[in-house]
């Protein structure tokens, strides 16, 4: 390879069948719209603690500093040795419990083919004077099915059921119902490819290498070891927030989560909870418990029935889908930002996304008019997660409004406002006339256009 | 000193797309962007860094990757080869299929390997800029990227787990 190689941007012929469709597929997809200003907010704990270091210590300080860790460090490892030697199966590394200590623990939870658990939801509220406290609980009974299918019992303090929703997954339907009402709803969801199974944030920060084991505790069916992952972004008071997970010493399977952990608030041990209620707040504890999990739990099929109960009102919502107009607007912007040219695919090509990417970086004040209008009608459009997320939901995710396979893209290369050149064409379900086809020029003009006169053959 | 404020402000969104294309997930790679400033600042106590871009992109690529293997993804699959044919609903489902599986792939890979491959194909970097930002030879950058594409086209080629 000689020296003007070494620039060469790639060439998608480098890479070959499949690896190369999962690469497009991939630069594909653009990011999310991040919600950077919340992201910092989210974080300011984290971006404040790196703000300069305070004056160096004197000597003196230093070498007690040094003392005290080279004691804690001591007594750490000894601490490790006999709780390494406890605890059985666990590994230990210089950070802890090593990765493969929890792997039986997150392989129970992704094999199991049904779960139940309890949701407990807290509330420790101070007054504003500070001189009273009280809190509350909020119950949600949860069971799940492989795969996919989930169904959450939710209940008032009476243990009294207020809402049922169960919701499958797979096939992108859900359904909620309120007893008291005897109303119910029944609405869509995106469908997902591949069931990820419960608590899957979770399986992944049993993985996390901070994960520092806490303490051993009995409960009522046996005894478990608690694990803390502790979290730099949230703020408690002083402190940082984390969440402790149970860990059953026999089976190693997890039994309970809390967030936050012990460390910040125990349910258990909280006498607030029969004070009264009432007036205005100074601050608020919010967190969560995840108790009682059981793995493989017979459960009848009929809990997961997305059916409403017989006398129920039923109302049945759809999603706010794009109309054509504004997929057509949505085009215009999009060849707008690309110099006034339409993409080269309806699904966003790698160059237009570097462009797009590079807009996205830019400041705002340096953006243009026409990549602003693209970044706000992103935004504006962003519940599909994708940056041409109206071409996407007119074409490919609303399979009520576009005959299967009737869409075909021919925009490259044309010019906006080129009123003789073809962008697309479709065939709209429910038209008038159902053999005519949409077709979208590219001065924004539809024109219903019959079979024999598209310039390509199509499908009858 | 460095500007902290300044340098979340103008290379969040770049970092964020780093670690959105390895991990195709948003708050994990909120996750990456964090660590990489925090990890970033300690790293520059008192130093000074040349290259700012470089080394936050190297930083990125290795937290996501990071990120990644310590995901262990398990993911059934049933079509091998989808075709990527962008105007079937089946289609974006298999793409989506094939980007999980690359992603496990990537995972598998020896790091400097899997760094080269992501800077290349989902950064689009040339072989220089590669070699800047990892602080490697071009020729190293190459070399890698060679058995990086080898081997992820045998993990690719191999049945669904």
């Amino acid at each position: 390879m000689n020296a003007t190689d070494f620039d060469a941007r790639p060439n998608p012929d480098e890479l070959q069948g499949a690896l190369r469709r999962a690469v497009e597929a991939i630069r594909t997809v653009p990011p999310p719209a991040a919600q950077f200003d919340a992201w910092q907010r989210r974080y300011g704990r984290t971006v404040a603690s790196l703000d300069p270091p305070g004056p160096a210590l004197p000597a003196r300080r230093k070498k007690l500093r040094r003392r005290l860790v080279t004691l804690a460090a001591t007594a750490a490892v000894l601490a490790g040795v006999w709780f390494g030697t406890w605890f059985g199966p666990l590994s230990f590394t210089s950070h802890g419990p090593s990765m493969d200590a929890f792997a039986a623990t997150v392989e129970q939870i992704q094999k199991a083919k049904t779960m139940t658990w309890k949701s407990t939801y807290y509330e420790h509220i101070t007054s504003q004077d500070g001189k009273r406290t009280w809190s509350h609980a909020g119950v949600i009974e949860n069971a799940y099915k492989a795969p996919g299918l989930y169904r959450m019992v939710r209940l008032d303090d009476k243990g009294k059921i207020t809402e049922v929703e169960i919701s499958d997954w797979m096939h992108g339907r859900k359904l909620t119902y309120h007893p008291q009402e005897k109303k119910a709803t029944i609405e869509k969801l995106d469908p997902v490819a591949h069931d990820a199974g419960p608590f899957a944030y979770d399986r992944e920060k049993l993985n996390a290498p901070n994960l520092q084991w806490v303490e051993k505790r009995k409960t009522a069916t046996g005894e478990v070891n608690v694990f803390r992952h502790a979290f730099r972004w949230y703020v408690a008071g002083e402190r940082d927030w984390s969440t402790d997970y149970w860990i059953d010493a026999k089976t190693k399977q997890l039994v309970a989560m809390y967030w936050p952990g012990r460390d910040h608030y125990d349910p258990d041990s909280d006498t607030a909870t029969t004070n009264a209620p009432g007036g205005p707040l100074s601050r608020r504890i919010m967190g969560s418990g995840t108790q009682d999990i059981r793995y493989d739990v017979p459960l009848d099929d009929s809990l997961f029935r997305l059916e409403p109960p017989a006398g129920y009102t039923v109302e049945i919502k759809q999603r706010a889908h794009v109309t054509e107009k504004e997929m057509i607007d949505y085009f215009g912007i999009l060849a707008a930002f690309n110099d006034k040219t339409f993409p080269d695919e309806a699904n966003n090509s790698w160059a237009l996304l570097r462009k797009i990417d590079r807009a996205t970086s830019k400041p705002p004040k340096r953006q243009t008019a026409a990549e602003r209008k693209l970044l706000d009608a992103d935004m504006r459009y962003n519940w599909g997660g994708a940056t041409n997320a109206p071409i996407l939901d007119f074409f490919f995710w609303n399979p009520d409004s576009i005959v299967e396979k009737s869409f075909r893209y021919l925009g490259k290369g044309v010019k906006l406002g080129e009123k003789d050149r073809i962008v697309c064409w479709y065939k709209l379900k429910g038209a008038q006339d159902p053999n005519t086809y949409r077709v979208v020029y590219g001065d924004l003009n539809v024109k219903d256009v019959a079979p024999k006169d598209l310039p390509l053959p199509v499908d009858p | 000193m460095i500007d902290l404020d300044r340098l979340v402000r103008e290379h969040s969104p770049a970092l964020y797309g780093i670690a959105w294309r390895i991990l195709g997930h948003a708050q994990d790679a909120e996750d990456v962007v964090q660590e990489v400033f925090a990890e970033a600042h300690r790293q520059s106590n008192g130093a000074a860094v040349v290259c700012w871009p470089a080394l936050l992109r190297r930083m990125a690529t290795c937290r996501a990757l990071d990120a990644l293997r310590r995901r262990r993804i398990t993911l059934p699959l049933d079509a091998a080869q989808p075709a990527l044919a962008q105007d079937d609903p089946a289609a974006i489902a298999a793409c989506r299929e094939l980007e999980a599986r690359l992603r496990i792939a990537l995972a598998e890979l020896a790091p400097r390997e899997a760094e080269v491959f992501c800077l290349r194909y989902f950064e689009e970097l040339s072989y220089r800029e590669i070699a800047e930002t990892l602080g490697i030879s071009p020729t190293a950058t190459s070399t890698a990227l060679n058995q990086a594409r080898s081997r992820l086209e045998e993990l690719l080629a191999e049945p669904n787990p």
